[in-house]
């Protein structure tokens, strides 16, 4: 009954029941978008920084990581890879070779990464392949062609249309050698890899090094960060059946995941915070509505309304104000973030400098459980609990002081 | 004249002579003032809303803004610095071969000037190292620990015995990673080897003093001895390969390194955000996304005081018609009620202003980000955050709520005034 | 003539003496010094130049290689090693002249700088570094020896000689311990890390006589953290202290053996 009451008190003064909903929905809103924005916004730097040449994730057989020698390779590539695109979230998996070689022209030798890669799978992982600043990437019917980057090319006083020789070793022990033809030239903007790698058809890298059809590593891709994160499960069980391990984001790139972790922190602090003071500025609000009801109140304990049951349905008022305005708000922010993710926002910069780094134009918010309730269950929480303060004041009140109230 | 409950009924306009505007604010204006006394508790929490709401918009605005420079110097913080000086040729090439002599002349004199807080300087070529197990490539760093411990997070990063104590220290410290995978341990004698400047293989054994934290990357990849024995090891004399510096807090980093390339015209001088690129770049990202929170933390603490004035408004209804019942005319009550909220709105702000500071005069030293970086398993750093109280940024801000707030009453105020007398005193 | 008959007799008996001295167990007092030996020693495996014909066998546990080189070297610094078998790696060779090394491939016809960075790297996949073939004197200059022990073994004294760095040395082990025939062969050189675990051995499993001279003529490089991996050099044949052209030890030999 005293539910009844507290709806009915709440419709015949819609203009402020109103006027606090349309606030708490908006308030509500904009906090589920913000949270949602922020991950947004560390998707971006996650995957910019992981495409550039480690992919979302990596199959590497066990032991390489520490000791990154070629003995230690996935025997047979294909079919894993062929397992791997199944995968939903899954769009590519690149098998590579990763070698250690000098390189030399003329008189200049210089040691270097060499990567035997699949142009066709390499560029959905890589964006290595999207940094070319002059010549071409790699195509499928390459097969003495190599790309290097800009750095590594001066330092061998190299330009596309050169020779470049590759002596190495390789998987067993004899002598790897090569002569190719240089066919672009890459700047990612990350200055040790501009200076330390070249890459070199598959097929041909496997030849030279003496892998037989083996690889070293495969890096898998797909349209997010997050769908490949899906897979990983699948993946280690793939992984698992080939004696191989599964490394994920965080382990590809440490300091990466720490960094992001502490922005991650610090970024809640402050959402917290926000919370806190968002909270305390509607409670304010109703509780200036409530305390202007005391004639009111004075009125009903008069009739005979015990100050407990006044006491209660006030606060069964605030919480219906508040459940259905946090109701409206994650309706309404979450519409508008999921609108957004699928449109994405504009990002600020100048896009030739973006297209430089092959940095996505667009960031996408990215909801998640977490971003949609944290804000509003706050918000809830701290409203039922500040609804005690005009409970109480409303067990202070005697009939007759209340009724003069102005 | 039939006015129903719950319409409100036409009126004329305002009849009669108007006062005028000066001489209408000098009557009001007392009596608006006493007006906020009489309900000292619609007063008090309308106050409390806009001097937390002001608050919050100018202190977030200053730690979201400090958090993204420290944020930024995260990763300058390792060991590029805001700026370093090589060689021309060293960025593509950083071996021993591209050498600079040590500063002297005029850029000694700009670098020890009030442009740059703090500079290192460091011999830093590729090299190998190697134990009695592992043999692995490292970047090879001869420095002076006063002057890094300026410029760079790592010396206060040891996670076992020291860090260098001179620059002649010839004891190597390398990271904690780097000498399990090269099997080797603190207080253990390695090999350094490296390219000398006459083109031959330089090596010497060190002994291994100091093992430092930080991220995997970085500890795996930096080997640090003192500069003056990496100088004799590669025989240079007392060249070094670079310069690492700090711009002072206020100057912009291009006028210092505008007066940097002027005071050595043959050396290359960039700015960090020329060394790395892409970070640079989505720092700025980053830093766009700092926009997106500060107009969110405006416009949530806008929609707090508005409705807070509008709610108070429509509180009044039964005193408007009160008032228009005594003969003040709708006009003047609109003008009493922008007079209140001007007051009002204008203490809530000073005060909200005066809450900023407090909070934040105590941290002007800084705040340490160890704690968070802890809970981020980040080994060491997180580097301080640094308020930094900017007068016009609280001013604008300030205003704009202000104003804000009083127009936010004016259209509720404009309709309560127009109630018929009868109704609005009805109203419950 | 009795005069020069009786001190040539004389003679004979202090040479007998000394001989016997020499080759009496347990008489460690009258072993030379452990410089001498190691000095001695090495001259026996190097002297002042050598010529030489090698097989060597690279052993892991996944597979065996075996390659068939010839070895020049002249006096402690410059060396020319050129493969002769098997054909995919016969015309590889790497020259060194002092600290500087150059690699010459056959398929590739090119003569290539090892960069700096590149020393530590295994040499033709073996179990010996480009170091390795430049620094082999190092347990000379750089440790201070003293003989620990001799025992008997196939009717030779081996006295057991304990290498420790001497401070300051670039050098990255504990200390090495050296087992040296009489006759000044190596049998064995064991190196320890810094908490004295035997780190990586060379052992001589044959000796036999080469050029003149006794000689380890099969010898087996084996790390000790690694089971299963070594590398084994069997000596066919050698001269040394022969003269050896100039020319052998430049760079367009390296590309065009004469």
């Amino acid at each position: 009954m005293l539910a009844a009451l507290a709806w009915r008190n709440l419709w015949r003064r819609p203009q402020r029941t109103i006027l606090s909903l349309i606030s708490i929905a908006l308030v509500t809103a904009l906090l589920v978008f913000m949270l949602s924005f922020q991950n947004g916004v560390y998707g971006v730097l996650k995957e910019a920084t992981l495409r550039i040449f480690d992919g979302y994730a990596q199959l590497q057989p066990a032991g390489w990581a520490d000791d990154p020698t070629l003995d230690r390779a996935i025997e047979r590539p294909v079919a894993l890879v062929r397992q791997a695109e199944a995968l939903r979230g899954v769009s590519a998996a690149a098998p590579r070779v990763n070698a250690f070689a000098i390189l030399a022209h003329g008189a200049r030798s210089y040691g270097a990464a060499v990567v035997g890669v699949d142009p066709a799978r390499e560029r959905q992982v890589s964006s290595i392949a999207s940094t070319i600043r002059s010549g071409r990437y790699l195509t499928p019917g390459d097969s003495d062609a190599a790309i290097l980057g800009e750095t590594l090319a001066r330092n061998l006083d190299l330009a596309v249309g050169g020779e470049v020789t590759v002596l190495g070793e390789a998987r067993d022990g004899s002598v790897a050698a090569d002569v190719l033809h240089v066919v672009g030239l890459y700047r990612s903007g990350v200055p040790d890899l501009d200076r330390s790698i070249l890459e070199m058809p598959l097929a041909r890298a496997q030849g030279v090094f003496g892998m037989e059809g083996a690889a070293n590593t495969i890096a898998v891709g797909g349209p997010s960060l997050a769908t490949v994160d899906g897979a990983i499960p699948a993946l280690r069980t793939l992984g698992h059946r080939a004696g191989l391990s599964v490394r994920d984001w965080a382990v590809l790139e440490p300091a990466l995941s720490e960094g992001i972790e502490l922005k991650y922190t610090v970024a809640m602090l402050f959402y917290a915070t926000l919370v806190v003071v968002v909270a305390f500025i509607i409670l304010n609000t109703l509780l200036m509505s409530v305390l202007e009801r005391t004639r009111e109140f004075g009125m009903l304990l008069a009739l005979g309304m015990r100050p407990g049951q006044i006491g209660a349905m006030v606060w069964i008022e605030l919480l219906g104000l508040a459940l259905l305005g946090c109701l409206f708000g994650l309706l309404l922010g979450g519409g508008a973030t999921l609108w957004l993710q699928h449109e994405g926002v504009v990002v600020p910069i100048d896009p030739r400098l973006l297209a430089q780094f092959a940095l996505p134009a667009r960031l996408y918010p990215t909801l998640t459980p977490l971003s949609a309730l944290f804000g509003p269950v706050s918000l809830l929480a701290a409203i039922i609990v500040g609804g005690v303060a005009p409970y109480l004041r409303v067990i202070g009140l005697t009939p007759a002081l209340a009724m003069r109230a102005p | 004249m039939s006015p129903e409950r719950g319409h409100p009924a036409r009126r004329p306009a305002a009849g009669g002579p108007g006062l005028r505007p000066v001489a209408a604010i000098s009557l009001l204006g007392p009596i608006a003032w006493r007006n906020l006394w009489r309900n000292p508790r619609r007063t008090g929490i309308t106050l409390a809303v806009v001097a937390i709401g002001v608050w919050s918009i100018l202190t977030f605005d200053v730690m979201l803004k400090a958090w993204a420079v420290n944020s930024r110097q995260e990763a300058l913080r390792l060991l590029t610095g805001e700026g370093q000086i090589h060689a021309a040729g060293y960025l593509d090439d950083p071996g021993v071969g591209h050498r600079t002599p040590a500063p002297a002349g005029d850029l000694l004199a700009v670098l020890d000037g009030p442009m740059v807080s703090a500079w290192a300087p460091r011999v830093r070529v590729p090299a190998i190292i190697r134990s009695e197990y592992r043999t692995r490539p490292v970047t090879l760093l001869g420095v002076s620990p006063t002057a890094e411990h300026a410029v760079s997070d790592l010396p206060s990063q040891i996670l076992a015995g020291r860090y260098l104590v001179s620059p002649a220290d010839s004891g190597v410290v390398i990271g904690a990673d780097l000498a399990v995978r090269l099997k080797t341990r603190l207080g253990k004698r390695v090999i350094v080897m490296a390219q000398g400047a006459d083109g031959r293989l330089a090596e010497r054994g060190f002994v291994i003093v100091g093992l430092f934290g930080n991220t995997r990357g970085a500890q795996d990849e930096f080997v640090f001895t003192g500069l003056r024995p990496a100088q004799a090891m590669l025989g240079v004399g007392g060249d070094l390969s670079e310069t690492s510096l700090d711009v002072a807090p206020k100057v912009k980093p291009d006028v210092a390194v505008a007066a940097l390339r002027r005071a050595a015209p043959g050396l290359d001088v960039q700015p960090w955000t020329a060394l790395s690129p892409l970070a640079y770049t989505m720092e700025t990202i980053s830093g766009a996304y700092i926009g997106v929170w500060l107009a969110v933390v405006f416009v949530l603490m806008a929609i707090g005081i508005v409705n807070t004035q509008l709610m108070a408004v429509f509180e009044r209804t039964r005193e408007f018609g009160l008032l228009q019942a005594l003969g003040l005319r709708p006009g003047m009550i609109v003008l009493l009620v922008m007079l209140e909220s001007t007051l009002l709105i204008g203490l809530g702000v000073v005060a909200g202003v005066v809450l900023m500071v407090a909070t934040l005069a105590p941290f002007a030293g800084g705040i340490d980000m160890s704690a968070f970086a802890a809970a981020a398993e980040l080994a060491g750093g997180g580097g301080r955050l640094y308020p930094v109280l900017a007068p016009v940024d609280a001013v604008t801000l300030s205003l704009i709520v202000w104003v804000l707030g009083v127009a936010a009453t004016l259209w509720p105020a404009r309709t309560a005034a127009r109630a018929a007398p009868v109704v609005a005193l009805n109203t419950l | 003539m009795g005069a020069r008959l009786s001190a040539m007799i004389a003679a004979g008996f202090v040479a007998a003496g000394l001989a016997a001295a020499v080759a009496a167990p347990g008489l460690a007092r009258a072993a030379p010094d452990a410089d001498t030996i190691l000095r001695k020693a090495y001259d026996n495996y190097r002297s002042q130049s050598s010529q030489s014909a090698v097989a060597m066998t690279i052993h892991r546990p996944a597979w065996e290689r075996h390659l068939d080189l010839k070895a020049w070297t002249r006096g402690e610094d410059d060396a020319l090693v050129r493969f002769t078998a098997p054909s995919k790696d016969a015309g590889s060779a790497t020259l060194k002249l002092g600290r500087d090394t150059w690699v010459y491939n056959p398929r590739l016809n090119q003569v290539i700088k090892l960069p700096a960075s590149m020393m530590s790297q295994s040499w033709m996949g073996s179990d010996f570094s480009y170091d390795d073939l430049a620094k082999s004197t190092g347990i000379i200059t750089d440790y201070t020896h003293r003989l620990v022990g001799s025992s008997q073994s196939g009717g030779h004294a081996v006295w057991t000689i304990e290498a420790t760095p001497k401070p300051g040395a670039p050098v990255v082990w504990g200390k090495v311990s050296l087992a040296v025939r009489d006759d000044y062969v190596i049998l064995e050189e064991t190196f320890f890390d810094q908490d004295m675990k035997p780190a990586r051995r060379m052992n001589t499993g044959k000796v036999g006589l080469v050029g003149g001279r006794p000689y380890p003529v099969s010898m087996t490089m084996s790390p000790l953290d690694q089971p299963g991996q070594w590398t084994r050099t069997d000596t066919a044949d050698a001269r040394f202290n022969a003269a050896l052209p100039p020319w052998l030890f430049t760079l367009s030999n390296l590309q065009n053996p004469r």
